[in-house]
């Protein structure tokens, strides 16, 4: 009987320590976007936000060219999900990634236009994501995609 | 002065940028940090309170420009934000005068006057705008006049919109043309002393406020639509006479400050025929609308059936005049006084008391295109018309003595009826 209860409360203390520690609620947005030119390696290095990351394979899937990469201004912004959301000038797709251990990890492609954004910029607008398209009139994201209701 | 010349036109550009599509924030923030840090920098480079004051009043004006995006720039810029950025700046600027030994009271009008300049700046490019689209409303609708009525349209045109829209643009010309000069002054009173008298750098500074505000510019765009609105509305009468007035103030405000402009452009190598060009556009200007006072003088007296040999000055407006009254004085071709006084009458009623004596001799005096004497000259000679044609002055004033004659006798019997008789009653007893 003795055993048995030092089993159990061992048992009570082993699994209460394996038990996941979350914390709750959390914003992560970014106030503005992050602008970044890409470099011939494929880097982008950011001076307020202080990370760095290839974009190499994110070019690639976009305009499936490797090589002509170091003259794109990638725009990023955080959503307060802890999301990113990227793109570029004539892109037709922005991008949602989310973050794993030293690098970040595809979790929605959003078309936009076939034309490919014209002057595109994010907008910090809680709880969504704004993204500016030249003259067209400025479509609210999300990580699942646009905004029901806005214009594709 | 080169690098804030290219600073304002990239802030400019970027405003444009800004204004052309949907606000980014990015872009916003930015801005303000670009604004911010050339003031930080000019700061530093200020030597004369005109600089401390002009870069006060910047920060004035970077603070209300982005007081609307204050949380984000509270948020976004790290750690200074949007307050502290504002306060920074104002406390470097502050250091900056102290080292220079400027006193506080001294920068604060200075400012004043910076501000001063800057609203007006904005109210003349925003009438600039306004009355440019006016003109171009006024210049489409008078084509479909044109077209619709095979005429050209005059002042008469009874089309309501369109005669607003010119006493619209009208005052619209009026105001810019003040604010321009208002606006000169202001930048002028800054200095507080003659041109003659100021440094170099004071004189580059200023040339640099005067260039920023495109005073020059400002004035030649004046006259220009100004002639454009006199082709293109071809008034009559009195709101001609009004366009004449303005000309002359215009004329003569440029006289004022025209001589402290060519001071000023002394030391620049290709400003110094701007003066040169505006005095000619204004010679232009003031010939145009001259012509067209006569011109419309002259149709003045056609329309109303009175012949008045041509005139295309004060002059021989003065001269034809009165030879036309003369001729109507003397008679010549022996006109029966009827018919003499029928067309007086005419002159006096349709032309006389409505336009000449009530607007067209009181401006052509005021507007120096005639002399006090001639217009005196020229009113003796209506008055005299007058009582040459009058009808039966002359027999008037004999009826009246032949009354009185008869009326005396009759009264006097009446009055004395006794006086009378009282001798022959006496003679009888």
């Amino acid at each position: 009987m003795k055993a048995t209860i030092i089993l159990f409360i061992f048992l009570f203390l082993v699994l209460a320590g394996c038990s996941s520690l979350t914390l709750r609620p959390g914003d992560f947005a970014w106030p503005i976007e992050s602008v970044s030119k890409v470099n011939e390696k494929g880097m982008i290095e950011d001076k307020q936000y202080f990370f760095s990351l290839n974009v190499k394979d994110l070019l690639y899937a976009e305009t499936q060219d490797s090589i002509n990469i170091s003259n794109v201004t990638l725009r990023i912004i955080r959503d307060m999900n802890g999301y990113y959301f990227m793109t570029a000038s004539k892109f037709k797709n922005v991008y949602v990634f989310e973050q794993i251990e030293g690098g970040l990890r595809i979790a929605n492609k959003i078309f936009i236009t076939q034309d490919g954004i014209e002057n595109p910029a994010f907008n910090q607008r809680p709880p969504y994501i704004q993204l500016l398209n030249g003259q067209n009139p400025p479509v609210s994201l999300t990580k699942e995609g646009i905004l029901k209701g806005e214009n594709k | 002065m080169k690098t804030i010349l290219r600073l304002v036109a990239l802030l400019v550009f970027l405003s444009l940028i800004l204004v052309g599509q949907q606000k980014s924030d990015y872009a916003t923030v930015q801005l303000f940090q670009t604004m911010a840090e050339s003031i930080s920098k000019n700061v530093d480079k200020a030597n004369s309170v005109q600089e401390c004051a002009e870069l006060n009043a910047s920060v004035d004006a970077l603070e209300k420009k982005f007081a609307d995006n204050k949380i984000l720039l509270n948020k976004a810029i790290y750690p200074d934000g949007y307050d502290r950025t504002i306060e920074h700046l104002r406390g470097k600027l502050l250091v900056r005068q102290k080292d220079l030994g400027f006193i506080e009271s001294q920068v604060i009008r200075i400012t004043e006057l910076e501000a001063t300049v800057r609203g007006l700046s904005d109210q003349v490019q925003k009438l600039n705008m306004q009355n440019e689209k006016l003109l171009a409303d006024i210049q489409m609708l008078t084509r479909n006049v044109q077209k619709l009525t095979g005429d050209l349209f005059n002042a008469a045109t009874p089309l309501d919109s369109l005669r607003n829209m010119i006493v619209k643009l009208r005052q619209g010309l009026q105001d810019r043309d003040a604010l321009i000069f208002a606006l000169t002054d202001s930048l002028f009173l800054q200095y507080d002393k003659n041109v003659s008298d100021m440094k170099d750098v004071e004189k580059q500074g200023l040339l640099g406020k005067i260039e920023r505000n495109n005073i020059v510019g400002n004035v030649k765009h004046a006259i220009m639509d100004n002639v454009t609105f006199l082709e293109t509305t071809q008034l009559k009468g009195s709101d001609l006479v009004a366009l004449v007035r303005q000309q002359k103030r215009f004329q003569s405000q440029w006289t004022g400050i025209a001589p402290k402009l060519t001071s000023i452009y002394v030391s620049g190598k290709t400003k110094k025929y701007e003066v040169s060009t505006v005095d000619s556009m204004l010679a232009v200007w003031r010939d145009k609308v001259d012509d067209a006072m006569w011109r419309s003088l002259n149709t003045l007296f056609k329309e109303k059936g009175f012949f008045v040999k041509e005139f295309k000055n004060g002059e021989e407006f003065s001269a034809n005049f009165i030879a036309f009254l003369s001729e109507q004085i003397q008679n010549p071709n022996e006109e029966t006084n009827d018919t003499r006084f029928k067309l007086f009458t005419n002159f006096h009623e349709n032309l006389w008391l409505t336009d000449l004596n009530a607007t067209w001799l009181p401006a052509l005096t005021e507007l120096n295109k005639i002399s006090d004497t001639q217009r005196k000259e020229i009113e003796a000679k209506v008055e005299k018309w007058r009582s040459i044609v009058s009808p039966g002055a002359s027999w008037l004033i004999y009826v009246l003595v032949l009354l009185g004659v008869l009326l005396i006798p009759i009264l006097a019997i009446r009055l004395f009826p006794k006086a009378a008789k009282t001798p022959k009653e006496t003679s009888s007893t």
